[in-house]
C-alpha cells in the first residue's frame, strides 16, 4: 500500500506519527544571518531530533520530550554546509542531519561546477567565482563529530536509476561504506534524490536494506525500514 | 509564564483563509536557498509492525494537525489553476498534489518568521 496518498498522511497525522523536518540545500555566505535567525527561531521551540530519538519512538510509541521535535537537515554536499551551515548551528547548540552525495565529494575542484550541473545539485548566481563547490570528505568528518551524516546516494541518482547489482553497489552500497569508514558510524538514513519512499519490491529498496539503513527518508514521510 | 515562545502556537494558530494565495506566496519563495518546512509522516515499514505513537504532545499536536491538513487539502483541490507548489513535475499527480500541501501546511504552521537579522 502506497503512503504518498492524502488517506494514508492524513491518518499519521491523526495518530500523532508525524515529524517536523526542515530541508536547506544551498546555504550561502550572504544568507549566514538569516540562517542564523531562522535556525535560532526553531531551536527556541523545538529540540532536535537525534537517530536515537527516532529509535525510541519507534520502540516505545514516546518521544520523551517535552517540546516538539525538529531535524534541520542540509542536502547535497556544498562546502558552505561546512563552512556556514554546521558552525551556525554549532553556535546555536543544534545537532542537524547532512546527505551528501559522496562522488561530488571526490569532484576535483575544477570540476565541480560541471558536476553539479549534470547531476541536480543547483548552484546560485552568487556563486561563480568560488573555487570549489562540495565539502571534502575531511569536513564531512569534522561534521560527524556533531552532527548526523546520513546518505544520499553517490551521484544524486533517483531510485529509478538504480536497477541492477552494479547500480546498487556504486550508488547505495559504496557511498554508505565510505560515510562509515570517514565519520565511524553507519548512516542511520538514506534518501534518494527526488524523495522516492522505501520499496522492498525494487532493487532499489533492497539495495537500502542490504546496507543496514534503520530510516528511508521520502518527500512526505521517515520510514523505519529494519530494526 | 517562562517568556519562552509555546512550541504549539504555530499550529494553533488558524488556518489560512485564502489557501490559493498561501500555495502562490510558498511559488514565489526561493525554495533552492530557503529552508523548505515540512510535516511528515512515520511510518514502520518492517514486517508485521506498526507505529504506535502513546505520545501526550504528539496526540494531542496530531489530532490539530490532522485537522489543518484537511483544511489546506479541501482548499487547494478547489483553487482554480496553477497548483503546483513545488517544481516536482517527476511525480504522479496525486503525490505531487499531496507535496503540495504539505509545503502550503508547513508554510503557513511551521516555517520559521524571524525578525530581520540584526
Amino acid at each position: 500500500m502506497s503512503i504518498v496518498t492524502r488517506r494514508s498522511q492524513h491518518q499519521a497525522f491523526a495518530a500523532g506519527a508525524f515529524l517536523r523536518v526542515v530541508n536547506w540545500h544551498n546555504t550561502l555566505e550572504s544568507e549566514r544571518r538569516t540562517l542564523r535567525a531562522e535556525l535560532a527561531w526553531y531551536a527556541e521551540r523545538h529540540d532536535p531530533v537525534l537517530p536515537g530519538d527516532l529509535d525510541r519512538l519507534f520502540e516505545t510509541g514516546q518521544w520523551g520530550k517535552s517540546r516538539p521535535g525538529l531535524i534541520p537537515a542540509f542536502y547535497d554536499g556544498y562546502r558552505n554546509h561546512a563552512t556556514v551551515a554546521a558552525p551556525v548551528c554549532d553556535e546555536l547548540g543544534i545537532t542537524a542531519w547532512f546527505f551528501p552525495p559522496t562522488a561530488f565529494l571526490e569532484v576535483p575542484p575544477e570540476q565541480q561546477r560541471e558536476y553539479a550541473e549534470g547531476h541536480d545539485i543547483g548552484l546560485l548566481a552568487e556563486e561563480p567565482g568560488q573555487a570549489a563547490f562540495a565539502m571534502t570528505w575531511d569536513d564531512l568528518e569534522r561534521i560527524s563529530r556533531r552532527h548526523v551524516v546520513a546518505a544520499h546516494t553517490a551521484n544524486h541518482v533517483s531510485d529509478r536509476e538504480v536497477t541492477t547489482a552494479e547500480d546498487a553497489e556504486r550508488e547505495v552500497l559504496e557511498p554508505v561504506r565510505r560515510i562509515e569508514q570517514a565519520t565511524g558510524t553507519r548512516p542511520p538514513a538514506f534518501a534518494w534524490c527526488l524523495g522516492a519512499p522505501f520499496d522492498p519490491s525494487s532493487p532499489a529498496g533492497r539495495a537500502v536494506v542490504e546496507a543496514g539503513i534503520r530510516y528511508q527518508v521520502s518527500n512526505t514521510a521517515y520510514q523505519r525500514i529494519a530494526d | 509564564m517562562t517568556g519562552r515562545p509555546d512550541p504549539a502556537a504555530e499550529l494553533s494558530a488558524p488556518p489560512a483563509g485564502d489557501v490559493a494565495a498561501a500555495a502562490a506566496e510558498c511559488k514565489a519563495r526561493i525554495l533552492e536557498r530557503e529552508g523548505i518546512a515540512m510535516f511528515v509522516a512515520l511510518h514502520d515499514a518492517r514486517p508485521g509492525r506498526e507505529l504506535r505513537v502513546r505520545d501526550p504532545l504528539a496526540e494531542a499536536e496530531g489530532a490539530r494537525l490532522a485537522e489543518l491538513f484537511d483544511h489546506y487539502q479541501r482548499g487547494l483541490a478547489a483553487a482554480p489553476v496553477d497548483r503546483e507548489v513545488e517544481p516536482h513535475g517527476w511525480l504522479p499527480p496525486e503525490a505531487a498534489a499531496l507535496v503540495d500541501v504539505l509545503v502550503v501546511l508547513a508554510d503557513q504552521h511551521l516555517r520559521a518568521r524571524p525578525g530581520p537579522p540584526p
